[in-house]
């Protein structure tokens, strides 16, 4: 969320990103600063080894965002339902998200988020779960 | 971090795009779950780098939703598979 608001802010404001340079090694010893300066001001630093630069340390949100620019561009198409979509939504004619999707009465995602999907099994060696007969019965055994 | 509530609006072609994607019920609770979000926050969401003025983009899974916000309104301009 911060990274996002960093990369709104620096939208309007005009500052240009940095692209800083530096050797592998250089890097290696700072490298925990360089990810919280890559995080808060979306610098960019390119590594070089032997004087040649081989590789670029960026934020995940900013290599999101080259990706969907460059997945984009490919889609002509995506761009102008895009385009079409902001000049509607400017003529006033969107649709109020309440009015597209009326809540049901009955609970849904609408309201609450997804149920997280838990993948864990019971233990191996934990107890199963028996009946007060079923333990009876056992203990009269 | 206190938030304000924004107004989620969305275009009626972004609408249909969804439809003609056939989304599957889970697909579509999934959907609708992240445009109530944006209400409060935009969690997940990036910005698409040349789109001005800037437009932002969330991942649902295949789907793909572009919006623009501030502080009163988040619009909804695109909702489909690419």
């Amino acid at each position: 969320m911060y990274s996002l608001m960093y990369m709104y802010a620096f939208a309007y404001s005009g500052v240009q990103i940095m692209d800083r340079t530096l050797s592998v090694t250089s890097a290696r010893q700072q490298l925990l600063k360089l990810t919280k300066d890559i995080r808060r001001r979306m610098d960019r630093v390119v590594l070089t080894n032997k004087g040649e630069a081989t590789a670029i340390l960026m934020s995940v949100g900013e290599y999101k965002s080259l990706r969907a620019a460059a997945e984009l561009a490919a889609r002509p198409d995506i761009l102008r339902a895009t385009q079409e979509g902001f000049e509607r939504l400017q003529r006033g004619e969107g649709i109020r998200l309440e009015d597209a999707f009326p809540p049901t009465s009955e609970p849904s995602a609408l309201t609450s988020p997804p149920a997280p999907v838990s993948h864990r099994k019971r233990p191996a060696h934990g107890r199963s779960k028996r009946t007060e007969s079923q333990r009876q019965q056992q203990a009269g055994d | 971090m206190a938030s304000t509530r924004r107004e989620v609006v969305i275009d009626p072609g972004a609408l249909e795009m969804m439809q003609a994607a056939r989304p599957s019920d889970k697909e579509r609770e999934a959907l609708i779950h992240v445009l109530h979000e944006l209400a409060t926050d935009v969690p997940r969401a990036y910005r698409i780098l040349f789109l001005h003025p800037p437009a932002y983009r969330i991942d649902v899974g295949r789907f793909r939703i572009h919006f623009r916000f501030d502080d009163k309104q988040a619009q909804v301009e695109f909702i489909g598979v690419y």
